[in-house]
């Protein structure tokens, strides 16, 4: 190729390589761009168990109009922990109950039903509990059932939630409320994987015929009385007629006979066998350690005898006719068996009425004698419950006085009673007044406090609430239930001297109240206060 | 340039043949069927099964155990049938003698028993029953049958961790195996078990033990209720004169008794 002919070659490669970029030219330059799809993001707030979620969607697409699809996915964590989309609705607005704790997590999906070009967005939020601290009420409706009200604290601000148990159980619970306890640490079987959910704050209802565990925290029935027992007593024979516990022994009593349950464990245990007939009340030792637990004072209206319901036991214990020295002789060699008389209340305080014992508590009991027209006030020692001290050795009867009717009429007629937890005073309720009688001085007063006469007590407590976090929420109050009109009112007083004064909120509700309890999301702390109840 | 192509030609021909070396495939995938006991974890185990007349009316003569099969490798084309291999015990102290065929259970040559073992075509997991005979002896003693399985004209043993069971025959209560010393009912004993079979309505077989499992709410109403039993019944007993329930009459030490609750 001589130089001449390669120039013309180069030259013709040029020319059609200018060509070629030439003819690349864009016809026009009218493109038309997709727009993207825009989604507003949401915020949501925490969120309560119940609360319902409405979320509406705001989509841009670039300022025109099109026609969207949309798909609210939740994420779900499965049993082995991998998370999954499960789709929840495929409507513009999403609407939802919270029914589950935790973090909700929520993904929105829109799509261009003309292009299928789809843009995502995720929103979080915590759905958190609203019924840990607060009052829960024990009624009977007024058919005859019954029915649990709460009164949720919030800050300052207390939400009244009625008729819990028709919400989530979906109906009262049939016959006349009987009580209502609390455990930390229900061990919950769910029936369907039959896998174990450990430590579940529940409180425990109890009506005659139905006994529930109620879970506080996202307000969920985790089991009914066919749960709740490993052999479920008949359903036409069946009388609960009490309920206690402590954190290592739960105790209801069916047709006079003590069914024990671990409150860690699921069900309760067969009866507790034996010619005996237990009392709806119970008391039990102060929860000093964890030795002190377990041992329950009840009183046996078949043999008219205190006994005890202990734990890892298949039987109830009655005290020995033997007797604890005191200095200065045997002051009160009295046995606690075959009394003569009916059992109208028990109830622990402070202090001690053993000698050589400053703590373990004491309890004082009233006592219908069948030869007279009085009282007999008991004082017993509930450090012979205890095995780390006296074990059951001796007549836990201490102390032993005579109320006579002609001297104390409205104190011997009282509908309710209780005990102040700090000192040994006896509060009675006599038709709708108030009165008080200190053990020790023998002071006796007959009108602390009167309200209007419509209204009937139908509970009467002195709550010593100190298992609060934090404790500016703690309380000691005498806490006074009264009826009248087919709705009642809960009032709390302190006591100072022989004065009370109202304090805290009213509650108010439909219904006549049996029974309440002061939940705390302090639940160890609450659990092991729970001798405070009784 | 000529005293290149030789080299050439010598690097193909090297490549040819490093292609033409290729491993064969394993026989799993290379068409043939085996077959092992189901499993789940893959740790060396012998299937056992339990054959107990003990529990069963008078007349039953005959029980069956089946025992839980799947192929690996390919799947089956046709009906194929699995063949089982009975062995003796061979280690130094048997725990229990070596069940007899005819008489503790039905021969492993049975025609009729050999066309029940079998999977069909496109079956991957089956049930194959081995059949057990009550004999008299069955009253005095366990009896263990071991077997293989074994190569047939339709299958090869697969993992060999899992090819081997154990059935154990009786026809009285015998400790379950897996009522082992720290069971939470206590150290075992006939009359014991006996007393709980009578109870609860429960064989207390390995099976039901297995059903209860680490389940320790259950386990606790159990021991509740034979704890409260065993009181009830021990106090008739002193009424009536009698002693305690004991697994020798004459063993004062022999009392049956359960944990504490």
């Amino acid at each position: 190729m001589n130089d001449n002919t390669y120039k013309k070659s180069l030259l013709l490669l040029m020319s059609v390589l200018l060509l070629t970029i030439g003819s690349c030219k864009d016809e026009n330059y009218r493109i038309n761009a997709i727009p993207d799809i825009t989604i507003a993001p949401l915020t949501v707030t925490d969120k309560s168990i119940g609360d319902t979620v409405k979320l509406s969607s705001t989509v841009d697409y670039g300022g025109q109009t099109a026609n969207f699809s949309y798909k609210w996915y939740k994420y779900v964590t499965l049993p082995n922990y991998t998370q999954v989309l499960k789709l929840i609705s495929e409507e513009k607005d999403f609407v939802a109950v919270m029914d589950s704790l935790g973090t909700y997590q929520l993904r929105e999906e829109v799509t261009n039903t003309a292009t299928g070009i789809t843009a995502a967005s995720l929103t979080t939020w915590n759905v958190v509990s609203r019924a840990e601290r607060g009052w829960y009420v024990l009624k009977a409706t007024v058919d005859g059932n019954t029915e649990m009200d709460g009164f949720l604290l919030s800050g300052t601000t207390i939400v009244s939630t009625p008729h819990l148990l028709s919400e989530k159980y979906g109906q009262a619970l049939s016959g006349e409320p009987i009580g209502l306890t609390f455990t930390s640490a229900y061990n919950y079987l769910d029936p369907v994987s039959n896998k174990f959910t450990p430590n579940n704050s529940c409180l425990i209802a109890v009506s005659q015929k139905e006994i529930i565990a109620y879970r506080i925290k996202d307000e969920k029935v985790l089991a009914n009385t066919d749960r709740l027992f490993y052999e479920v007593p008949a359903a036409a024979s069946r009388n609960f007629a009490g309920i206690i516990s402590d954190p290592k022994l739960m105790v209801v009593v069916n047709n006079g006979h003590a069914h024990g349950m671990n409150p860690a464990s699921n069900s309760f245990l067969p009866e507790r066998l034996g010619a005996y007939n237990l009392s709806p009340y119970f008391t039990i030792p102060p929860h000093l350690t964890s030795t002190d637990a377990g041992y329950i004072l009840g009183f046996d209206q078949e043999n008219e005898s205190f006994v005890t319901v202990r734990y890892q036991q298949t039987g109830i214990t009655y005290f020995p006719d033997e007797y604890l020295p005191s200095p200065g002789g045997n002051a009160y060699q009295i046995s606690s068996n075959h009394l003569g008389g009916k059992l109208e209340f028990l109830e622990n305080t402070d202090g001690s009425l053993d000698t050589l014992l400053t703590t373990n508590g004491r309890a004082y009991a009233l006592l219908q004698p069948n030869a007279i027209t009085g009282k007999v006030l008991l004082g017993l020692n509930l450090a012979e419950l205890v095995p780390t001290q006296h074990n059951g050795a001796h007549s836990p009867i201490r102390y032993a006085d005579t109320l006579l009717a002609s001297h104390y009429p409205d104190l011997v007629n009282a509908s309710y009673y209780t005990l102040h937890k700090g000192q040994p005073i006896l509060y009675f309720s006599y038709q709708n007044k108030l009165g008080s009688y200190q053990i020790e001085s023998k002071n006796y007063l007959n009108q602390l406090h009167s309200f209007d006469p419509g209204e009937e007590i139908t509970y009467l407590k002195y709550l010593d609430c100190q298992y609060d976090s934090p404790t500016s929420y703690n309380f000691s109050r005498l806490v006074v239930a009264t009826y009248s009109n087919g709705k009642y009112k809960i009032y709390q007083f302190s006591v100072l001297g022989n004065s009370l004064h109202q304090e805290g909120p009213l509650l108010q509700g439909e219904g006549k109240v049996k029974s309440l309890i002061y939940s705390s999301p302090a639940t160890t702390a609450f659990f092991n206060a729970l001798y405070r109840y009784y | 340039m000529k005293h290149i192509i030789p080299y050439c030609w010598l690097a193909s021909l090297t490549l040819f043949l490093c292609g033409a070396c290729r491993k064969d495939a394993p026989s799993v995938y290379a068409g043939k069927q085996f077959v092992e006991f189901y499993y789940i974890n893959d740790t060396k185990a012998i299937t056992t099964g339990y054959s107990t007349f003990y529990y069963q009316e008078p007349g039953v003569k005959y029980d069956t155990v089946l025992f839980h099969v799947r192929t690996v490798g390919t799947l089956p084309q046709k009906t194929s049938y699995v063949k089982f291999k009975a062995f003796a015990d061979t280690t130094a102290s048997p725990a229990f003698p070596d069940a007899v065929a005819g008489v503790h259970y039905v021969s492993f040559e049975d025609a009729q028993l050999n066309l029940l073992w079998k999977l069909e075509a496109g079956q991957y997991e089956g049930y194959l029953p081995i059949v057990t005979i009550r004999d008299a002896s069955l009253k005095n003693a366990t009896y263990q049958l071991h077997f293989r399985i074994d190569t047939s004209a339709d299958f090869y043993p697969g993992n060999s961790d899992h090819t081997e069971g154990i059935v154990y025959i009786s026809d009285k209560l015998s400790q379950p195996s897996n009522w082992t010393y720290n069971f939470f009912l206590g150290t075992y004993g006939p009359v014991k078990h006996q007393f709980i079979v009578e109870q609860s309505g429960e064989k207390w077989d390995a099976d039901f033990i297995t059903s209860i499992g680490t389940n320790t709410s259950l386990q606790a109403y159990y021991l509740f209720k034979f704890s409260q039993a065993l009181n009830v019944v021990n106090a008739q007993r002193k009424a009536a004169g009698q002693t305690e329930l004991r697994e020798n009459p004459a063993d004062p030490t022999s009392a049956v008794t359960f944990p504490p609750l």
